[in-house]
């Protein structure tokens, strides 16, 4: 009854490698499935084999067209995410700080955020084309508001004995709101930018491939048109693979930025 | 007295905003923006209910069948990877991968295998808006307080009573984020798949208005497609309110640690 009294102890740690071995097993099953479906009962349908896809890669990447269409698409995402970030804070700042303009605005945000951008795509195509602009419209319209309200709350969060403490030490206002409140919103502030991050990229493409801005989104709509399918899967995989730098980008972003903050600063200790 | 100057100061941007843009769009006189009154007009001469059952309701059912698949998939195979060890090593780095592809990329896909019908537009929304759920369940499960483990064990649940009673609920709150987004992605996903490849649906009659420049009817395509948004996102809300009322009870009481 040894085992009642004391729990067990694990000893044996899985080794690292097991873990990434599995992972690189199960990759591989897929792949072999999908291979074998694309060989056998999906033969000469829209199903390329895992070979026919890589070529079609290996040939993209040494297009220089291709390289300049996936700059455009990171372009878009990154100006646009710019922008909202700029936008979203500092109006963030000014409603989160007064009260009045908190209570104006709420139900305007609260109406405008749950409206996904391609909603306002077609306005957007009527005013700008099919053109880069179009595409940074779009995206600042679908990141903007996610940011302002981060930023709106993390003000609104900010702690009382801080500002307290700023007021007796005799900073002004604008100090006040700059250093003190600002850097304590950051990690609500880093939140909304990581939400926009993902978005952006996913308009950015919608942008292309819908309305057809320059971008790895229109070549994924020309390939279709052109009937390319292995060319299709290679966009696709390769918009998955840039898709997780945005997602995981973000994530290094945010340890740089907010190194000095408890959340991240716990996180670095474990 | 005080609820009335509250509802004062928060209606009227709302209210001034809409004013404006009526007698801002009756005398601009510029064709990208035409009055109010003409949008309105339009937006109830087309939905309500000319269209309503040749392109609202289509798209409707689409995004509601593609989003009650992928929640019960995605819930289902975040339990899985979120109990089994083995899978989750194997399958959680595709999964996050797939997560990464852009929804709408995969539309062009979906139509070169499934062709133009309702049946692409169900699948690619199931999809493309199953990743958030699984992700979402996959993060509550493992998430899941080890003493409640430990208390089931003690008490020897069936792993029935152990999966409706212990797991799923204490999970629940992670799970209705996740469906959260879901079901904007399989909007997302409904109106690009509309846009993309049909001849029917909101989507469609909206971008076939910009191309042939029946401005207003844009208007008021966008207008409808906006209301959808904002009604799906309240009605999820008010309803995970409900769900999880149990848990904001929970969470408001200060715990006595």
């Amino acid at each position: 009854m040894n085992s009642l009294a004391m729990p067990p102890i694990r000893i044996m740690r899985p080794a690292r490698f097991r873990p990434v071995a599995i992972a690189v097993l199960g990759a591989a099953l897929c792949a072999a499935a999908w291979e074998l479906a694309a060989r056998g009962p999906m033969a000469g349908g829209p199903f390329p084999t895992v070979g026919a896809i890589s070529i079609s890669m290996g040939e993209l990447s040494v297009r220089s067209a291709f390289w300049s269409s996936l700059g455009q698409t990171v372009l878009t995402a990154l100006v646009g995410l710019g922008i909202s970030i700029v936008i979203g804070v500092v109006f963030g700042l000014v409603i989160g700080l007064v009260d009045f303009a908190y209570r104006s605005t709420r139900v305007v945000l609260e109406i405008l955020k749950p409206i996904p951008a391609i909603v306002v795509m077609p306005l957007a195509l009527m005013l700008l084309g099919p053109s880069t602009e179009m595409g940074v419209l779009l995206v600042v319209f679908g990141c903007v508001w996610a940011i302002l309200i981060q930023t709106v709350t993390g003000v609104r969060d900010a702690d009382p004995v801080l500002l307290d403490t700023a007021r007796s030490f005799g900073l002004g206002r604008i100090r006040r709101a700059l250093q003190v409140v600002l850097p304590g919103a950051g990690a609500f502030i880093v939140t909304g930018v990581r939400i926009a991050c993902s978005a952006a990229f996913v308009i950015a493409v919608v942008s292309e491939l819908v309305g057809g801005a320059p971008g790895i989104g229109r070549d994924l709509f020309l390939a279709q048109g052109a009937g390319l399918y292995a060319e299709m899967y290679a966009l696709v995989v390769i918009s998955g693979a840039v898709g997780l730098v945005f997602n995981s980008g973000m994530r290094q972003v945010e340890k740089w930025a907010l190194h000095w903050h408890p959340s991240v600063r716990k996180e670095g200790q474990r | 007295m005080r609820r009335i100057r509250s509802l004062a100061t928060q209606l009227w941007l709302p209210t001034l905003l809409v004013v404006s843009w009526w007698f801002w769009s009756a005398q601009a006189n510029l064709v990208f923006y035409p009055p109010l009154s003409v949008i309105l007009q339009r937006f109830q001469e087309l939905w309500l209910f000319d269209r309503f059952s040749t392109d609202v309701l289509p798209s409707l059912r689409n995004l509601l069948i593609g989003f009650a698949i992928s929640a019960i998939v995605g819930i289902a195979l975040g339990l899985l990877l979120g109990l089994s060890r083995g899978a989750r090593s194997a399958l959680e780095p595709i999964v996050h991968f797939l997560r990464s592809v852009p929804p709408v990329a995969l539309v062009p896909l979906a139509i070169l295998v499934l062709g133009f019908g309702p049946e692409m537009k169900i699948v690619i929304i199931a999809f493309s808006s199953l990743f958030a759920t699984l992700i979402a369940t996959l993060d509550g499960v493992r998430a899941s307080d080890p003493v409640m483990d430990e208390v089931s064990r003690v008490y020897r649940l069936s792993p029935k009573d152990k999966l409706f009673r212990v797991i799923l609920p204490g999970a629940a709150p992670q799970i209705l984020g996740g469906l959260q987004v879901s079901l904007m992605v399989s909007f997302i996903v409904m109106i690009t798949s509309e846009m993309l490849g049909s001849t029917e649906g909101i989507g469609y009659q909206t971008i076939l208005a910009q191309q042939t420049f029946a401005i207003p009817d844009m208007w008021a395509g966008m207008l409808l497609l906006g209301l959808l948004g904002y009604l799906f996102n309240l009605v999820f809300t008010l309803a995970e309110r409900r769900i999880l009322h149990w848990y904001t009870g929970m969470r408001a009481v200060p715990s006595n640690k």
